[in-house]
């Protein structure tokens, strides 16, 4: 009797999540895609318009310019992975205060990203500490957030600023599972500097495949509060990213709905591409890799 | 070998100092006066150090009860969470049906990374048909959906680790499925389970885009949007900025000494091996 009471509460539970998720997940999703296929948005009369959307969405600049954005805020992840990758061989092999190290490098991931942007902001201002410091080398003081090149830099400056302790942290984790013998291995055969990574780079491969795809989702979407803080996609379109370009087209001056549901639609299919991909290495037949 | 050693030393000192200078930075404004730090932006000034900026911001700000927001929205978001997402990892370990379970993990899986911009203009309109904008429940609803189904895919993870044997033998003991769950499973995965309500928390904690959008009244406003308000207000004013980004770490710091060890756990278990 208490058995079948408690499996129906446990059932109910079950069904309720699911039900959330569905409700406030699926539905808009839904919406989403249904959107981008039909007229106005707003209009009760919705007309089925084929891929009318995505062609004019392809002959627009703005959205070609937010690809290439967002493909250069990209970059931040090869020196992302390959400094987090030498520190975790460091942290491996161990060295003085190697505790307090890792207490240090971890303790950006509690902070909100919007918080660190707002740091570098003033860090990169006009008359900021950068400045500051250059102003001592007799460079002129630059304007960083004024200018696609430099926007970027810092954009992905504060990228690496909150994602590196949490990256390094995968990769010594992953390294963990190296046998010891290989690190002795290196040791006596005196293996030094890029080989050395190389060869972690093979022991641990899978983790960097798959922390590899994680970036790429993440870099699609995940930094829209700190191009907010920083230079609010500007000047211009200069720094709007795909994300970014979807909240301009939803929410600000001028917005247009139905373009606004084809770029959220074009980012879906970008993310469950890779999505697809991770689960096939993560789950699938080359699991074993 | 000495270079290398250099190398080492050099890398670690460099990485270690990338982190630290902005945070200390921060500090040394914050403590600042406005003229101070327009003389120089590098220095410190031992006789000008005062908590002033600090004073200022909270007399102005409200910061309080924008704190008390977030954590009421955050806390509340949190315990629906967990009411729903233990039960249903539990259950979705013990299906028998391969299938279904695979697809219900895979809906998990696929929702887990569908980044928020793409779903924020529906749920918006969604909300504002429900009459709920500028109400609290709108930000818990979509926190709720949000959450669940990464919570309920990492517990499904971490509860199948669970040797079954030692669930069957409860079970032919005669307790419920329920008790299993509350007895068993749920104290030996104690460790991941806070984990996981720790990284949900953070995340929650520090999300921006959706309260921004629906949550408009001052006095309603959580606590990110209101900070990306004064950062944008008071741009000319660094120290008065810096003042409003420490405080607004201050509980997150608390959190991170508290749960300190667990937090290298995650990290190592996010590797998912």
């Amino acid at each position: 009797m208490l058995n079948s009471v408690h499996n129906q509460i446990l059932r109910f539970q079950v069904i309720v999540s699911y039900a959330i998720i569905f409700i406030f997940c699926g539905i808009p999703l839904s919406s989403v895609i249904i959107h981008s296929f039909t007229t106005n948005a707003l209009s009760s009369d919705i007309a089925f318009v084929g891929f009318r959307n995505y062609l004019s969405i392809m002959q627009d600049g703005v959205f070609w310019q937010s690809i290439l954005n967002s493909f250069i805020l990209l970059l931040y992840i090869p020196v992302l992975m390959f400094v987090g990758l030498w520190v975790a061989i460091y942290l491996r092999e161990g060295f003085a205060l190697s505790g307090l190290y890792k207490g240090i490098i971890v303790f950006p991931e509690i902070i909100a990203s919007l918080t660190v942007a707002g740091i570098f902001s003033c860090l990169f201002g006009y008359r900021g500490p950068v400045n500051a410091l250059l102003e001592l080398f007799n460079i002129p003081p630059l304007y960083w957030l004024g200018n696609k090149s430099s926007a970027f830099v810092v954009i992905i400056l504060c990228i690496i600023y909150t994602s590196f302790g949490w990256q390094t942290m995968i990769f010594s984790g992953a390294l963990t599972t190296v046998p010891q013998e290989i690190s002795s291995l290196i040791k006596v055969d005196g293996v030094r500097g890029l080989n050395k990574i190389k060869i972690y780079t093979y022991e641990i491969r899978k983790t960097i495949y798959h922390s590899f795809l994680l970036n790429l989702i993440y870099g699609f979407s995940s930094f829209f509060s700190i191009i907010y803080t920083l230079t609010k996609g500007g000047p211009g379109y200069n720094t709007t990213t795909i994300d970014y370009l979807i909240y301009l087209r939803a929410f600000k001056y001028g917005s247009d709905l139905s373009s606004a549901y084809t770029i959220a639609a074009i980012l879906f299919f970008v993310v469950m591409t890779l999505v697809t991909i991770l689960y096939n290495i993560l789950f699938g037949k080359r699991a074993d890799l | 070998m000495f270079i290398e050693r250099m190398i080492k030393l050099i890398v670690v000192f460099l990485s270690a100092l990338f982190i630290l200078y902005p945070l200390f930075f921060s500090v040394v404004t914050a403590l600042k006066s406005r003229e101070a730090y327009v003389e120089s932006p590098l220095g410190i000034s031992l006789d000008s150090m005062s908590l002033d900026n600090f004073i200022k911001i909270t007399n102005n700000f409200d910061f309080i009860h924008k704190m008390g927001n977030t954590a009421f929205v955050v806390i509340t978001s949190l315990i629906i969470i967990f009411a729903f997402s233990i039960p249903t990892a539990f259950y979705l370990c013990n299906m028998n049906n391969r299938v279904t379970r695979n697809f219900l993990t895979i809906i998990c899986f696929s929702f887990m990374f569908i980044p928020e911009e793409v779903l924020i203009l529906p749920e918006y309109n969604l909300m504002s048909k429900l009459g709920l904008i500028n109400n609290f429940l709108s930000v818990i609803i979509i926190f709720v959906a949000v959450s669940l189904p990464e919570c309920i895919y990492l517990l499904y993870m971490y509860f199948s680790l669970v040797p079954n044997t030692i669930i069957n033998a409860a079970r032919s003991d005669g307790a419920t499925e329920l008790q299993c769950l509350k007895r068993l499973v749920v104290p030996i995965c104690k460790g991941p389970i806070l984990v996981v309500l720790f990284t949900t928390g953070i995340a929650l904690w520090n999300s921006f885009l959706i309260p921004m959008l629906l949550l408009h009244d001052e006095d309603k406003k959580l606590l990110l949007p209101s900070l990306s308000g004064l950062i944008t207000k008071h741009s000319t004013t660094p120290t008065y900025q810096m003042a409003g980004l420490l405080l607004s770490m201050v509980p997150l710091v608390l959190v991170y000494f508290i749960f300190r060890r667990h937090i290298y756990e995650i990290s190592i278990n996010g590797s998912m091996h």
